[in-house]
């Protein structure tokens, strides 16, 4: 379960979060949405320990483990995956070589074995069709040259090898068409309801759209407004914002 | 004794001028030489080629006054080469001079004279090169015959064991030979000053690849020049591995006399400490339709210097040129520095030249999505050096020379982590 109590935290000396507290129990999906500015991106990178944001107080936690004392690695090692908003270009890097050195680094911290070369590449071969990235994609350097749209399928695709406890989506869908939007629901319900662990993962969808939450269908959905959650409910709220736009929760906040 | 010629000269310089004093006597080609050097004395910042490496000044100050002699008191040890693996015909530049084995592979000729020959045109009056001919300890001819294939790398090994050495080489690829060239100074711990000038000239169709390895550790002065000549559809690339020294420099000046030659250089530049390196080269298209490619990547950290200086001239008779020149810098600490001083002369109106340069820092944003993903900061930052320098490595043609760069610049990065760690 991931567990955020009372969290504070700015950048550059402005405070953006402002008591945030939030409890995503093991294989629940919840949906965060929000207007612009109200701190959502903050959350995801703070989850993910960007060392640009400080925390003034508060606490995040993945069942007894404390994220906020761990560097970005071993926290990605506890389980935490931010699916970024703008995904890297790197060129240079080989992509298979990066993943794999990734996925054995999360490994090595852990204490478990590294996954062999021919292991590696067919796992990469099965979850690259689920995610609709050729082989010609997968030996390109880094998301060099690819479309927002592909490098979106490549942050699914590690989500589906590194198989995370928590999966922090930010703004996922942004920039996806219809069949994309399809891909990254699949992906997130092998994970899931699959039978690797699935029910003690935890998902976090930060989104504007009302439209990935037909692929993924969330336990919960919160309002983020002025850096805290104003409101909770189900599925329904969503909907319901769709209808009513944010303007109500810019004044309660 | 201080030679008249030269005004205000440095105690090293006095010291040089007389041992050129009493060589002189060796007839008239070593004098006119002696008094081109004069002329200028040692290079120094106030020269405008010399404003980032003030080889006067390196040699004035580090209490190694000896003009000829052993680099310091441990420097007879010869570690074993990391090119002793590659197949290679070596030859070996000591305190004793150079030699070889009984292995000089097939249609090379090799013998070393100390007749002193002409300087070649494009380094007649360069000052490293007339006090090169004029102090030089040996001169190896290497010859290659029309139309043959040299197998075996050739390596000339320097080991500066010898403080102010002047070796000099004089290599000939005659029509259609082919070879490859490998010079290696390998890190060392002493104190000294090597000046090695390589001259070249290849023949119609010729093709040599040279391979440079230049490590002159914290406390040497390094100086490296080649010049080459390319005879028509002759092709000549230069690979260089770099990790500077107290003082150091790597020069190349090539001359296009025939049509449809091509030149192609690639080097890395790996700086830490104090160390400083400087690749410099000058690039005379003087025939048409001849292709230059240039790149020079530079990895600095610490307090490290890095210069490139790269010059195109292209002459009326370098019709349809085609020269790309890039350098790009990545700096590691905020108190290393580059300079970069790409140069285009052109004469011809038809041509295709250009020039870029770059300098920045390491990608923070790209270091945190590789944390992100599970790489420790040292590995993400590694990794990222790693990809920049490997377009130079991947260029290579001898696969066992580019396996040896990678793994020095691994090394090199690890010892960069492990400092960052201990601070």
């Amino acid at each position: 379960m991931l567990s955020i109590d009372n969290l504070h935290a700015s950048v550059e000396e402005v405070q953006i979060l402002n008591g945030l507290s939030l409890k995503v129990p093991a294989g629940e999906v919840h949906a965060i949405m929000g207007p612009n500015g109200s701190g959502k991106s903050t959350l995801s990178n703070t989850i993910a320990g960007r060392e640009d944001y400080e925390i003034t107080s508060g606490s995040i936690t993945i069942d007894d483990t404390d994220l906020l004392t761990l560097d970005p690695n071993e926290r990605a090692a506890a389980g935490v995956f931010l699916s970024f908003q703008h995904p890297m270009e790197i060129p240079g890097v080989a992509t298979m070589n990066f993943i794999r050195t990734a996925l054995n680094s999360q490994r090595k911290m852990r204490g478990e074995d590294e996954v062999s070369a021919a292991d590696f590449l067919r796992l990469i071969r099965k979850k690259s069709k689920l995610v609709g990235l050729s082989d010609e994609k997968l030996k390109r350097p880094f998301n060099v040259g690819f479309s927002g749209g592909e490098k979106k399928r490549m942050e699914m695709l590690q989500m589906a090898i590194f198989e995370p406890r928590v999966c922090i989506m930010d703004e996922t869908d942004s920039g996806l068409d219809i069949d994309a939007l399809k891909m990254v629901g699949d992906v997130v319900n092998e994970l899931r309801d699959g039978q690797t662990g699935g029910s003690g993962r935890s998902f976090l969808v930060i989104t504007h759209y009302q439209r990935l939450l037909d692929y993924i269908k969330p336990d919960r959905v919160h309002v983020l407004a002025g850096g805290r959650i104003v409101k909770s409910g189900g599925p329904e709220l969503a909907l319901e914002l769709e209808k009513s736009g944010y303007d109500q929760f810019i004044e309660a906040a | 004794m201080a030679h008249p010629l030269l005004l205000n000269p440095t105690t090293y310089e006095a010291g040089l001028m007389s041992a050129l004093m009493t060589r002189q006597s060796d007839g008239e080609a070593r004098k006119v030489l002696f008094e081109n050097f004069a002329k200028t004395g040692l290079p120094h910042r106030r020269m405008e080629a010399w404003k980032w490496t003030d080889l006067r000044n390196a040699l004035s100050n580090d209490g190694n006054e000896e003009i000829s002699g052993p680099a310091d008191a441990q420097a007879s040890f010869q570690g074993p080469s990391r090119f002793s693996n590659v197949g290679a015909f070596t030859i070996t530049l000591d305190k004793d001079g150079a030699h070889w084995g009984s292995n000089v592979p097939a249609g090379v000729t090799l013998r070393v004279t100390d007749q002193v020959a002409n300087l070649q045109a494009i380094v007649a009056d360069h000052p490293m090169a007339t006090l090169n001919a004029s102090m030089a300890h040996e001169t190896i001819i290497i010859a290659i015959a029309r139309d043959t294939m040299v197998h075996a790398p050739i390596h000339i090994r320097r080991t500066a064991e010898r403080s102010g050495h002047h070796a000099r080489i004089l290599l000939s690829l005659d029509d259609g030979a082919s070879a490859s060239l490998l010079e290696t100074l390998e890190e060392t711990d002493t104190h000294f000053f090597d000046n090695v000038l390589t001259e070249i000239r290849m023949g119609e169709g010729a093709h040599l690849s040279r391979t440079l390895y230049c490590d002159g550790g914290d406390h040497g002065v390094d100086m490296s020049l080649c010049a080459v000549e390319l005879d028509a559809s002759a092709r000549f690339s230069q690979y260089a591995l770099l990790n500077g020294a107290k003082s150091a420099r790597a020069e190349t000046r090539i001359h296009f006399t025939g049509e449809g030659a091509e030149a192609s250089l690639f080097s890395a530049s790996m700086l830490g400490g104090h160390r400083h390196s400087d690749q410099t080269s000058h690039i005379i298209h003087d025939a048409e339709n001849c292709v230059t490619t240039q790149q020079h990547k530079s990895v600095l950290r610490d307090n490290a210097t890095g210069v490139f200086q790269g010059k195109f001239l292209v002459e009326r008779s370098g019709q349809k040129t085609d020269a790309n020149m890039q350098a790009n810098a990545m700096l590691l600490s905020d108190r290393a520095t580059v300079n970069h001083k790409p140069e285009l002369e052109i004469y011809a109106d038809d041509v295709e030249c250009a020039h870029g340069s770059t300098s920045g820092a390491l990608d923070e944003d790209a270091i945190f999505y590789m944390r992100q993903r599970g790489l420790s900061e040292a590995e993400a930052r590694s990794l990222l050096v790693e990809a920049f320098l490997a377009e130079i490595f991947d260029e290579m043609d001898n696969e066992g020379f580019a396996e040896i760069f990678r793994d020095r610049a691994l090394n090199w990065l690890s010892e960069s982590a492990e400092k960052r760690v201990a601070r």
